[in-house]
């Protein structure tokens, strides 16, 4: 039990920790530390954490309570103290019940809204009570809080500008806090500013280089969420994405996101979409690979279509859905199905930034998909389809047993043909359209094989990708397909160039032609990583095609033959350009204006502040001033040593016609205002104003008159 | 003597003894735990939530940190503080005023001898108070300086020494002990030092005047005339009166004794006393008249042992 002496030094303690400080005055401080903490508000909101309207009612509100702190920092209002304890502890409660009702659904993840809503309520609370430095640096930090908030959610390199701008503010309210702390005299040195701002990012740069990628904590259910809910209205069926994402995906017609035609139904390789760079999705993965959308097995020459109705096994246990272990199409026996190799688990979160067809997408052998639907789609050409539209803003996971089957494993499988039994399951991934039509390729793929010595069937693959590499070229502008062209003949013994689709299908159908099974397979290649976000970005022109082979014992593997095909050559010029262009149109213009916009508003007035102190402060120096512009627009400047009534003769004598003759009368009233304390009346000034307006549209005459003599003499 | 002195010097600021010739954190347990607490946090959102942005606010979040708490330990060094004007003369436990101008805005704070903090900004004249807590000389002054720039979150100090333009001679206080002419005689029992008595042959009475002592009061011609009388004496010869300072080595002790002495050489001088004052000043004998009492003051600081002598004269400074 404590001492009385203890109580009070206790209580003491607590006193001087709560007494009053001096009032804070300056206002740069203030209004960085307001620049601060809207940052971080429209952060939170330009994530979705806050919505657009009550962000900028927070943020009004913000600014409305620390005009009111400032105005009232010397004589704080007691009351508001006791309203304002009051509405935080409502807050409070608000955040408890939001969490704890989040918790109730399972829905762990989403305590971020709560917390950016607590933050920002608390902000806007405090906003109304900061009179001392104390509380701004509160502020300070709790902007840091909301920025740090908002960036739990950022999965774009976009959300740099708002940390930048949160960083400035911070360093200059930090420095601005040591300002008043060392006796609040002098400017801020913008140049230990700027030093101390490059030396925090050169130190962050380092620390962030050498920390290892933070991963997502699966203890908890896994991200998944929607920002809108539209059923489809055949579930099950393919969807086009883009414009019209329930629509149903229609063959022959490139898909709605970057026109890529192989994510909703038959993948013509005859038709050609403009793959442009918008981002489609982001995604964070332990380890990259490709995400695989569909395959395809049955060719026709020119597209890869599945047979007929494609089955489908509709799981509707909800989120997390796990794959059937029966596949859609029938049994099969379990050594062709399953692998023997256990893998390591891929977690992959998804985040769609562009209405896309209803896939989901993972890398090979997903086993658990985390989705905010009740029920999911599993078709028999190995895709996982969505019954609702996948909109902006669609969050799931989808974990992959990712197959890791080494090379030296691989190369113990022989090339050895298939058994009855294996041919007739195959019989889909071994089919051609006819058994002669590619006898050509078959011979030109056994000559290959032949020449490799290839004695296994991994052999077999890399023989014919390296040969690939070194006879075909990579480039997507090509010549379009003529009615009846074969695209795989053209292809071999054509051209010899084309992209992803013509390598990829020529490469199964070169492996069919020799008894591998073999398929076509479609989806998106990881993309750009970016560092920051530590998420891949997958553009339009990421999607991709390419080959997965059968090895006994292991399953399907994936090869893509485009990697061993050189680029064709290309217009360096054009390039960049091209580069250039998408640099500058990626910039996120809008914070740069916002901040580009606030830094023209404090120089504009900055030199507004200083043209006014530099303009003369009496009527009559005002009057003398106008009246030199007039005359050096006329083309007789004032000389430094000349005095006011001088140069007034000058400029009659210059021109005695050009009317002149109010000009000593002016200067006398001017003078006499100057020197002899005489203030001219009403009467007198509007006359003098009148008089300075003549002398000026008289001055203009004259000059134009004389520089027209000027141009005819020297003609 | 009498045993009264002068009004109790303040109480001074006690700098500590250990000189911090290398810049150190003040109380830095409060910042760096926190910076650390902090940082723990933004690791822990950061794995909850696997972003990488979380992370990298989290570094630059760490680099303000360390911008801000390591900053200010490489400009400390940097830290000077140049007295540009200071007095010749103060006495002891009165506070006294040296203008200083400081290259940095920095917090100054005396520690020998101590005084008050005050902040200085970089260029501008400021004053700083510093209280003597004995007599002496002084040539410099002990300064713990501190800077939290560029972003205040962690104070750094170091001790530096501000010489003076001038050597500051601190006189001790003036104790109220006089030898003549003063009511004093001792402690309110009536024990007291002997006042010596300076009188001549007695050459008649007159009527009292403020000052004169109880003891020259002639009673039966107060009783003839109904008014006071005193004794006139015959004035002494104009013989300087000598004063041989002789101070002991303890500071404390020394200057209960130079107070002493003060009050009594400004008696003597008040009461138009030629005074002789004999001390021993840096190891030599020196005996010279004191005209007034700002050279007793500066005689009886330089007397004796300096308490100040540890305090450099030149050399490195704030």
């Amino acid at each position: 039990m404590r001492s009385p002496q203890e109580r009070a030094g206790f209580f003491e303690m607590v006193r001087k920790a709560n007494a009053p400080h001096s009032p804070e005055s300056s206002m740069f401080f203030r209004m960085s530390t307001l620049v601060a903490v809207l940052v971080g508000i429209f952060a939170c909101a330009s994530v979705g954490e806050l919505s657009s309207a009550s962000a900028l009612a927070a943020a009004i509100a913000i600014a409305v309570g620390m005009t009111f702190s400032a105005l009232t920092r010397n004589r704080p209002w007691q009351w508001v103290k006791i309203l304002l304890a009051g509405a935080v502890i409502a807050v409070f409660v608000q955040f408890v019940y939001e969490v704890f009702g989040a918790a109730h659904t399972g829905e762990l993840s989403s305590i971020e809204l709560p917390l950016a809503g607590l933050f920002t309520w608390v902000q806007v609370v405090h906003a109304f009570d900061v009179p001392a430095r104390r509380d701004l640096l509160f502020s300070v930090a709790a902007a840091g809080a909301l920025i740090t908030v908002a960036a739990a959610q950022a999965v774009s390199a976009g959300f740099l500008a708002w940390v930048a701008v949160w960083l400035a503010a911070t360093v200059i309210a930090l420095a601005c806090s040591w300002r008043s702390m060392s006796g609040g005299r002098g400017r801020l040195p913008i140049g230990g500013l700027l030093g101390a701002t490059l030396l925090v990012l050169v130190l962050a740069v380092l620390l962030d280089a050498v920390l290892p990628p933070p991963k997502a904590s699966q203890e908890i259910t896994l991200p998944n969420s929607l920002t809108s809910y539209l059923a489809l209205p055949d579930a099950g069926g393919l969807t086009e994405g883009g414009a019209n994402p329930t629509e149903p995906a229609q063959a022959g017609r490139p898909g709605g996101v970057g026109g890529y035609v192989g994510m909703a139904g038959p993948l013509d390789t005859a038709l050609r979409g403009s793959l442009g760079n918008q981002i489609v999705m982001r995604v964070r993965a332990n380890s990259p690979g490709y995400f695989l959308g569909l395959t395809y097995t049955s060719w026709n020459g020119q597209s890869w279509t599945n047979p007929g109705k494609c089955a489908t096994v509709e799981e509707s246990t909800g989120s997390p859905f796990s794959m059937p272990e029966e596949p859609a199409g029938g049994g099969a026996p379990s050594s062709f199905q399953q692998s023997d190799v256990a893998g390591s688990q891929n977690v992959q979160t998804f985040y769609v930034e562009q209405p896309l067809p209803n896939i989901l997408f993972g890398t090979s052998e997903p086993w658990q998909i985390y989705f905010p639907s009740h029920s999911l789609v599993f078709g028999c050409d190995n895709s996982i389809r969505s019954t609702i539209a996948m909109t902006p803003g669609t969050v799931y996971t989808v974990i992959s047993q990712d197959n890791e089957v080494t090379p030296a494993e691989l190369r113990d499988v022989p090339a050895s043909p298939l058994s009855a039994m294996a041919r007739a399951y195959f019989r889909l991934d071994l089919q051609l359209p006819s058994p002669d039509r590619y006898a050509r390729v078959e011979a030109l793929t056994r000559s290959i094989i032949a020449e490799a010595h290839a004695r296994t069937l991994l052999g077999e693959v890399q023989a014919l990708e390296r040969w690939m590499g070194s006879h075909t070229q990579y480039s997507t502008d090509i010549p379009p397909l003529l009615p009846g062209q074969d695209a795989v003949d053209e292809f071999l013994f054509g051209n010899r160039t084309g992209y992803c689709e013509q390598i990829s299908t020529a490469l199964a159908v070169m492996l069919r032609s020799v008894g591998v099974p073999t398929r076509e397979a479609t989806g998106y290649v990881p993309g750009s990583f970016d560092p920051l976000s530590d998420l891949y970005e997958i553009q339009a022109k990421d999607a991709h095609a390419w080959v997965q082979v059968y090895f006994p014992g292991h399953g399907w593997q994936s090869f893509d033959p485009t990697t061993y095909v050189p680029l064709a050559p290309a217009d360096p010029g054009t390039v960049l350009l091209s580069d250039i262009w998408h640099l500058i149109a990626g910039l996120p213009w809008l914070p740069i204006g916002i901040v580009a916009g606030a830094v023209a508003a404090v120089l504009g007035r900055r030199l507004e502040v200083r043209r006014r102190r530099a303009l003369p402060k009496t009527w009559a120096g005002r009057l003398a001033l106008r009246l030199e512009r007039a005359g050096a627009r006329g083309g007789l400047p004032r000389a430094p040593a000349e005095t006011l009534a001088e140069y007034a003769e000058r400029l009659r004598a210059a021109d005695p016609s050009a009317g002149l003759s109010s000009l000593p009368e002016l200067v006398e009233l001017l003078s006499l205002a100057a020197y002899a304390g005489r203030q001219p009346s009403s009467a007198e000034q509007a006359g003098a104003e009148q008089a300075v307006k003549a002398v000026r549209s008289a001055l203009g005459r004259t000059w134009r008159v004389r520089r027209r003599r000027r141009a005819v003499a020297f003609s | 003597m009498s045993k009264r002195r002068g009004p109790t010097p303040p109480p001074v600021h006690r700098g500590r003894r250990r000189l911090r010739r290398l810049p150190r954190p003040d109380r830095f347990f409060g910042p760096v735990f926190s910076a650390l607490f902090l940082l723990f946090a933004f690791a822990a959102v950061a794995h909850a939530s696997g972003s990488g942005w979380v992370q990298a606010i989290g570094a630059v979040t760490a680099g303000l940190a360390v911008v801000g708490m390591i900053g200010p330990a490489v400009l400390t060094p940097r830290l000077t503080v140049t007295c540009v004007q200071a007095p010749r003369d103060a006495t002891r436990g009165e506070p006294l005023v040296i203008d200083v101008v400081a290259s940095h805005a920095l917090r100054c704070t005396p520690s020998r001898p101590g005084g008050p903090p005050v902040v200085l900004s970089p260029s501008e004249p400021a004053r700083l108070t510093i209280t003597p807590p004995h007599r002496g000389t002084m040539t410099s002054v002990r300064v713990r300086l501190a800077t939290a720039a560029p972003l205040g979150l962690l104070w750094w100090s170091v001790d530096r020494y501000v010489v003076l333009p001038t050597t500051i001679a601190v006189a001790p206080g003036l104790s109220h002990g006089t030898v003549y002419g003063s009511e004093a005689t001792g402690d309110e029992e009536g024990h007291g030092r002997p006042i010596l008595a300076l009188t001549g042959d007695i050459r008649g009475v007159r009527a009292y005047r403020h000052g004169d002592s109880r003891r020259r009061v002639h009673w039966r011609a107060t009783a003839h005339t109904a008014s006071l009388m005193v004794r006139e004496t015959e004035e002494v010869p104009d013989t300087p009166i000598r004063i041989v300072a002789e101070l002991s080595e303890d500071p404390a002790r020394s200057d209960e004794e130079a107070s002493d002495l003060m009050g009594a050489i400004d008696g003597l001088l008040a009461a138009g006393k030629r005074v002789l004052l004999e001390t021993v000043e840096g190891g030599e004998r020196i005996s010279a008249l004191v005209p007034d009492r700002r050279s007793a003051g500066r005689r009886l600081a330089r007397a004796g042992r300096n308490p100040y002598a540890d305090l450099p004269a030149g050399g490195r400074t704030g």
